[in-house]
């Protein structure tokens, strides 16, 4: 049966009216989760996102953390134990206290915990390729594949009369015959684990069985 | 006799209106029957021989370019020469076969200097053109410069029914007035508008179409139904997710003034684009696959062609709408810092000529608006003015001058400034 003309246009004109109502797009979103429009129209980050690659979108920094450029970076205050763990409430600066996974170093320039007593440890600097890159009294030695700059044994050269005064020090062991100061105890002679300008000294020979870190050229056995 | 009953058998149609059997009463009237059967018998066949011909031809365009700014214009520092230009611009072949009974075939190659000269921009911002000169092996003493080829369609079809033949392989785009009739010798214009270059639908799709037409009285109503790969970085043979793009026109004749033809078309599809990185996990390799860009669009068109006596007039609107997947939205291209939102790119463009009596001219102008998908970019204005003369059946002389202004431009790119340009174009089928 032939179509009218009128119904044909009623047609066409459905199509059209259907056609054009169609929409995929949305005028009031037009970017992805986390993002708003610039005043060029483009798409950036909001406050407090950073961008996922080229093209992934913009994601939330975590708790206690700020957008820096197109990264995640810790609050002022608070650091990462590790690469890639949340930010925790930080230490402070060269030889803060600090401890392995929980209480990691704010200050970026001294950002590596050295464990001394389980996780617990202080803060200094890594990469140094001698002791004159270090603070002053410290030491650059290696342990592993990592090259750090070693602050000096707690107590050590602190005046004793006893070995109740050198208690709570690395140098724990006073001694009381001649100079009368916290030694560090039960060090390597070789290699040499004293510190910088200090020597592992020997005193089985004088009928002690120990070692002890004493200065430069005041080891009695040597 | 039996020959020429086989003749009128094998000439398919015409059979039905052909007499098996003559009366033999009058012989001299059946002589004079078997004469013009065995006629129309030889000349189907002609036909049948001819339309079974592989046929090469083609179409070419040569072309002046001007461009009219000022010398310290900034369109000359981006994206324009200063230079007028002589080109070859389309160099396009056709081969076309019915390949058997309800089967044909056509395949277009645009052949290409490119990449031979085609710009390249470095790390440090240096744009230098690519030089494709290589020894002639044929003669070691000098060098040629390799062009490309673009396969521009690759199809076959069946006619299923004669309301449905089915389309399968690589073809153009079902929609609008334009990219149909994309032979320079046939276009009005020297350029397209730019609403077409910017490819709102798809230039062309590989996949399946199924068309048709049917007559209602003195109107006739085609369709164009598509399935295919939808957009890609290799759609032609490649689909990178599992959504195919589908896709239509429906087109009306009517017998209204001498020409009128009103379409709409749709298409909407998924496109993506992938990466894989591999890894180690356990052992075994693993690759990792990545949605680099992806989006869903939604074209649509409306379009009119009215021709009574010598005024011809042509219109169509097109837009196209794209969302982005937020995993996968990609940087803009002038501000890469920043993605490229949603977008809703809409124009249209009006052309209305008139064939005059005298050397077949035709004077033309053409208007036309853009809102294109750029963001930094929200409006261009073109108009164009100029003449078309069949100089022969096969060749066209054109002449026009064209200005453009891309408006509330928000990139460092693309100056507010207009663009004007002179062209001059010979076009010929081959």
């Amino acid at each position: 049966m032939p179509l009218s003309a009128a119904h044909f246009h009623i047609q066409w004109a459905t199509v059209l009216i259907v056609g054009l109502g169609a929409c995929l797009y949305d005028p009031d979103d037009v970017c992805s989760r986390n993002q708003e429009r610039t005043d060029t129209g483009l798409c950036e980050c909001v406050a407090g996102t950073v961008p996922v690659g080229a093209t992934a979108g913009c994601e939330l920094c975590g708790d206690h953390e700020v957008a820096a450029g197109d990264a995640c970076i810790c609050a002022d205050g608070y650091a990462r134990a590790a690469e890639g763990e949340a930010c925790g409430l930080a230490s402070g600066g060269l030889a803060a206290p600090c401890a392995s996974g929980s209480l990691p170093c704010a200050d970026a320039a001294y950002d590596y915990c050295r464990p001394v007593d389980g996780t617990d440890g202080y803060c200094t600097s890594t990469g140094c390729t001698g002791s004159d890159e270090c603070p002053s009294g410290y030491d650059c030695v290696e342990d592993g594949a990592t090259r750090y700059c070693r602050r000096p044994p707690t107590g050590q050269g602190a005046p004793c009369a006893t070995g109740a005064d050198c208690d709570g020090y690395e140098a724990s062991y006073c001694e009381t015959y001649q100079a009368h100061i916290c030694l560090v105890p039960d060090c390597s002679i070789s290699p040499d684990s004293c510190h910088e300008g200090w020597v592992c000294c020997d005193l089985s020979s004088l009928g002690l069985s120990e070692t002890l870190c004493v200065e430069n050229g005041l080891c009695p056995t040597g | 006799m039996a020959l020429v009953v086989a003749g009128v058998f094998s000439a398919g149609e015409i059979q039905a209106q052909s007499p098996v059997a003559p009366a033999p009463a009058n012989t001299a009237a059946v002589a004079a029957d078997t004469a013009e059967e065995d006629a129309i018998a030889a000349e189907l066949r002609a036909i049948e021989e001819e339309e079974s011909r592989l046929h090469i031809y083609g179409f070419a365009d040569f072309t002046f370019t001007a461009f009219l700014m000022d010398e310290s214009s900034r369109w000359y520092d981006t994206y324009f020469s200063a230079y007028p230009t002589f080109a070859v611009g389309n160099l396009n072949l056709y081969l076309e076969k019915r390949i058997a009974p309800r089967w044909s075939s056509l395949i277009e190659f645009r052949l290409l200097y490119l990449p031979n000269g085609a710009e390249e921009v470095s790390d440090s911002g240096v744009v230098t053109q690519i030089d494709t000169s290589v020894l002639d092996y044929e003669d070691q003493t000098e060098y040629l410069r390799w062009g490309g080829i673009s396969i521009e369609r690759a199809w076959v079809e069946y006619r299923i029914h004669p309301l449905a033949t089915l389309r399968a392989g690589q073809w153009l785009t079902p929609y609008g007035i334009w990219n149909a009739d994309h032979g320079s010798p046939v276009l009005i214009p020297i350029r397209r508008p730019f609403v077409i270059g910017q490819s709102l639908f798809p230039r062309s799709q590989t996949g399946l179409l199924l068309h048709g037409s049917r007559a209602f009285g003195d109107q006739t109503l085609s369709y164009r139904l598509t399935l295919s790969n939808g957009r890609g970085p290799a759609d032609t043979y490649l689909d990178l997710d599992h959504n195919k793009a589908v896709g239509g026109r429906l087109a009306l004749d009517t017998p209204w003034l001498d020409q009128f033809t009103a379409g709409v078309s749709l298409y909407t599809g998924t496109y993506s684009a992938r990466s894989r990185s591999y890894g180690l996990r356990n052992d075994e390799v693993v690759a990792d696959d990545t949605l680099i860009e992806g989006y869903r669009e939604l074209a649509m068109a409306a379009d009119l062609r009215a021709r009574s006596g010598p005024l011809l007039i042509d219109t169509e609107v097109i837009t196209r709408q794209g969302t982005y997947a937020d995993a996968a939205r990609p940087p803009d291209l002038l501000v890469p810092t920043e993605q490229q939102p949603d977008y809703f790119a809409y124009g249209g463009y009006v052309l209305a000529g008139v064939r005059l009596p005298w050397l077949d001219l035709m004077p033309y102008v053409m208007g036309e608006y853009m809102h294109p998908m750029w963001a930094t970019v929200p409006h261009i204005w073109e108009g164009a003015i100029g003449i078309n003369m069949r100089a022969a059946p096969t060749v066209t002389l054109k002449t026009q001058f064209q200005g453009a202004r891309f408006s509330g431009i928000r990139n460092p790119v693309m100056p507010d400034e207009p663009i004007l340009a002179w062209e001059a174009q010979v076009a010929w089928v081959f």
